[in-house]
């Protein structure tokens, strides 16, 4: 006994050090509830496979979209027949007629692509700024409202307080302003 | 009247006076060197960072006096900002800040709390630590070389090109006094404040868990001399870094209820911990032109540099544990499975330094080292805004 109690009493004092260790850890702040909720909504976005959506931009034609995901980017088939190609936060049009860029990104992101939203949502996280606006209701039900873009355009993205899957998406820009339903979530196989 | 001292004292104390005076004086002039050589380096640093940002690069300009040593604080610099104004958040599968330790936020958290905006307030406690860890480093290298060889070390690290890092919004200006100190007092017997210093190391770098080596070596060689009550201490300080590193995992689970986020953030940033990185490091240099990463060519440089420099302080009798501490800090990093940061890495690896030291021995060596070092330090900061260290 004699033997083991310098390594007892050292081991107690080390303990006594990882304590304070923790009292000074906790001297920072802790994740707020935005953002807690924001990293639940990425992580639900990482899961999401395919996306079907019903786009409505200023005065053009509404839209039709399927966005589906891919290793390493998203590709959206629209129902005029032109394809986008999104990787990261870039978007290219990548067949059918010529539009505007300004309107292709829009449509993109009307289109509810899941890592371009999940890519926008964390960016705006790690820029350090707001997450979580005011709750809306969509059909007479509460939903979140989180906002995605880091500046201009603003871009909202509404979920399901129950299950955080997306349900709409806004846009708003100086020229343009939109909005889709979400009409179908495909997730991926785990 | 030194002769009437002379034979108050007895002769053989008089000798050891004078031994000791002479002794004082040049350890006094060694501090003196570190200080010019430090101010040397950190000037140049410092005029770089602000040319750079001066001049401007890529497409942004911020303002020098709006925004003083904005490059400096670039990189991890932002992830310890991050941390220190909101705290951890782990965000699955992406890089997040969990993989990036407490307590270099924390102090910035404190100095920022006086007014100095983060980015200042990480240089100047970078900057202030690499002083005092130099000063520190020139004692604990008198324990273990002659003391030329321990001067020239810190001389050496103060100049050393990857040695901006120390002047970066970074931990290891706070790490290295750390680290230091531990071994310091160690050697010196006092357990409880080498304890504090090992678990404060830890706080701020994983590596500096690799001082259970030298500490461990320092307690079993004295351990037969020790009373039980500073034996016990002994085994704290042993046990320190490890504490600390429980201590963050705790304080991770009771945060975001995920124990084990540090990792998690490290797979995210590309990093997984195997015996089979040390292949896929190898490998990624076969791919590295392919893939527009011909930068990792510098940490492998450093890398091999390191090597052959620990090398060298073994042969030079620094002690063992020393030596696999700094072998460890060199080579565990690349079991994540590659030799990016290495260069960074290293600096930390004390008998590095004291390797070079003794090479430094000739007088040719040690005049090319002092001459190319504080240019390649000076052109090492250009590259920042093209990569991180």
């Amino acid at each position: 006994m004699k033997r083991a109690t310098p390594f007892i009493v050292g081991l107690a004092l080390a303990g006594l050090l990882a304590a304070g260790a923790f009292a000074l850890q906790m001297t920072l702040q802790s994740p707020t509830a935005g953002d807690t909720l924001a990293v639940r909504v990425i992580t639900r976005l990482e899961q999401i496979r395919s996306v079907r959506s019903d786009e409505s931009l200023s005065w053009l034609k509404s839209v039709k979209a399927i966005c589906t995901s891919h290793e390493t980017n998203e590709r959206v088939l629209l129902s005029d027949g032109r394809r986008l190609l999104v990787a990261g936060t870039r978007v290219w049009l990548t067949g059918g007629l010529w539009r505007r860029p300004l309107l292709v990104a829009a449509e993109a992101d009307l289109a509810g692509c899941p890592q371009l939203l999940a890519d926008k949502l964390n960016a705006r996280l790690l820029a350090g700024k707001q997450v979580i606006e005011a709750p809306i209701r969509i059909n007479g039900r509460r939903a979140y409202r989180l906002r995605v873009s880091n500046q201009p355009p603003i871009i909202e993205l509404i979920v399901s307080p129950a299950t955080l899957m997306p349900l709409a998406i806004r846009f708003s820009s100086r020229r343009l302003s939109g909005h889709s339903r979400l009409l179908s979530v495909a997730l991926s196989r785990t | 009247m030194i002769e009437r001292a002379a034979a108050r004292a007895g002769p053989l104390e008089f000798s050891r006076r004078v031994v000791r005076t002479r002794q004082g004086a040049v350890i006094l002039d060694g501090r003196r060197r570190i200080l010019v050589w430090w101010l040397v380096s950190r000037v140049l640093v410092l005029a770089s960072a602000a040319a750079i940002q001066i001049e401007g690069f890529r497409k942004w300009h911020p303002s020098f006096l709006a925004h003083p040593f904005v490059v400096l604080g670039m990189w991890d610099g932002r992830w310890y900002r991050t941390i220190a104004e909101r705290g951890y958040l782990l965000i699955p599968a992406r890089g997040s800040d969990p993989a990036f330790f407490p307590l270099y936020p924390v102090i910035e958290r404190v100095a920022h709390t006086v007014g100095l905006p983060y980015v200042l307030s990480g240089v100047l406690v970078a900057n202030v630590g690499f002083v005092i860890g130099l000063l520190a480093l020139y004692e604990l290298g008198r324990e273990f070389l002659p003391e030329p060889d321990a001067r020239r070390a810190v001389v050496y690290l103060a100049v050393f090109p990857f040695g901006f890092v120390f002047s970066m919004a970074y931990p290891e200006g706070v790490v290295l006094p750390l680290v230091v100190f531990a071994g310091l007092f160690a050697l010196r017997g006092r357990w409880f404040v080498c304890a504090m210093c090992a678990a404060a190391a830890t706080l701020a770098r994983p590596e500096a868990i690799l001082l259970v080596l030298p500490l461990a070596a320092v307690a079993v060689r004295g351990w037969p001399k020790l009373d039980t009550w500073s034996r016990s201490r002994a085994v704290a300080a042993v046990l320190a870094g490890p504490a600390a590193l429980i201590s963050f995992s705790a304080y991770l689970g009771w945060t975001l209820n995920e124990p084990l986020a540090w990792s998690k953030a490290e797979h995210a940033w590309g990093r997984s911990f195997a015996l089979t990185g040390v292949y896929r490091a190898v490998a990624q240099l076969l791919t590295a032109p392919k893939d527009h990463n011909q930068w990792i060519y510098r940490d492998v440089v450093f890398c091999a540099g390191y090597l052959l420099m620990l090398l060298v302080a073994l042969r030079a009798r620094v002690p063992r544990s020393w030596i696999l501490a700094g072998a460890g800090m060199v080579l565990l990093p690349l079991t994540s499975g590659t030799f990016t940061s290495e260069g960074r890495f290293g600096l930390l690896a004390l008998p590095v330094f004291w390797g070079m030291a003794v090479l430094g021995r000739r007088v040719w060596i040690n005049r090319v080292v002092l001459a190319l070092s504080p240019v390649l330090l000076a052109a090492a900061v250009f590259t920042i805004p093209q990569r991180f260290p």
